[in-house]
C-alpha cells in the first residue's frame, strides 16, 4: 500500500519542505546531493538532509546511495495518489450527508 | 481540506443534537443514511462493521464516544470482500462533531488518512508510527 495522504500533506505543510520539492521537480528526474542542494536553498546542508528524511519518510523523496555520497530524486506519485483519495472520500461524504439530511428530515 | 490533508464538511440540520446523535450511533439509523449496513458496538474499543450492498465489508474500532458531541472511528486498513479476502485500504479516522444551534444543530466531521490529529507527532509523523502497532494488535485479535 502507498503512503498515508495524511504523512504527504504534513510533510508538505512546511514551506522549507515545499521549497525543497519544487527545487527537486525543476530537476526533473536529476537525483541531487544534500550538499548541492544546500548550495542552492537558503539553508544548511543539516536542515536539508532533515527536511530530505521527512520527504522520504513520507514516500515523496526517494534515497539512493552512490559510494559516499547519498543522491535524492522526486517521487511524486504519494502526492497523486493523496488527491485522488482526498476526492474520493469528499464525494463519499457529499451524498452521505444529503443522505443523512433526507434521513432527518 | 484539513492540515493533515484531510476531509472537512459541515452540515446545518434542523433537529437536536440528540436526535443527530441517535442518527450516528443507531445501528439501524447509520444503516439508513452510511450507504451500508451497519453493526456498532458504541463504546471506545468496540468494533463496528460496515456491509456494502457490493458484499464488501469494512471494520472500524470506536475510538471516542462523548454523547451528542464526539463520535470518533478509526478505519482498519484493509476490507473484506463476499469471498473473504482481504485488500488493504487506508486506516484513516472519522470524526463527527455536534454542535447545538439552538433547535438545530451543527455536525462536522473531518476524515484523515494520516498521522492522528491528536497526536500530530514530528515532521515525518511520529503519530502514525505510533499508531500502527496498537491497530496491528486489535486487527489480530479482531
Amino acid at each position: 500500500m502507498s503512503e498515508d495522504p495524511g504523512a504527504v500533506f504534513f510533510a508538505l505543510s512546511d514551506p522549507t519542505r515545499r521549497e525543497v520539492v519544487r527545487y527537486l521537480s525543476e530537476e526533473g528526474a536529476a537525483e541531487v546531493t544534500a550538499t548541492e542542494l544546500a548550495a542552492r536553498l537558503p539553508m544548511t546542508r543539516q536542515a536539508v538532509t532533515k527536511h530530505l528524511a521527512a520527504l522520504n519518510e513520507a514516500g515523496l523523496v526517494a534515497a539512493e546511495r552512490h559510494g559516499r555520497e547519498v543522491r535524492y530524486r522526486l517521487t511524486p506519485k504519494p502526492m497523486t495518489e493523496a488527491v485522488s483519495w482526498m476526492a474520493g472520500v469528499g464525494a463519499e461524504w457529499d451524498e452521505r450527508l444529503d443522505a443523512l439530511r433526507r434521513h432527518l428530515t | 481540506m484539513t492540515d493533515e490533508g484531510g476531509i472537512r464538511r459541515a452540515v446545518e440540520l434542523s433537529c437536536s443534537s440528540r436526535r443527530v446523535w441517535s442518527a450516528l450511533t443507531e445501528a439501524h439509523e447509520l444503516s439508513a443514511w452510511f450507504g451500508a449496513e451497519v453493526e456498532l458496538d458504541l463504546r471506545p474499543g468496540g468494533l463496528a462493521r460496515f456491509l456494502w450492498p457490493d458484499g464488501t465489508a469494512r471494520r472500524a474500532i470506536v475510538e471516542v464516544v462523548v454523547p451528542q458531541r464526539h463520535l470518533v472511528l478509526r478505519w482498519l486498513p484493509f476490507e473484506e470482500a463476499p469471498d473473504g479476502g482481504r485488500r488493504q485500504r487506508r486506516g484513516s479516522r472519522i470524526a463527527f462533531t455536534i454542535e447545538d444551534r439552538g433547535p438545530a444543530s451543527r455536525l462536522t466531521i473531518i476524515e484523515e488518512g494520516g498521522a492522528s490529529p491528536l497526536h500530530p507527532g514530528d515532521a515525518a509523523g511520529s503519530g502514525r508510527r505510533e499508531d500502527r502497532p496498537a491497530l496491528h494488535g486489535i486487527v489480530a485479535t479482531a
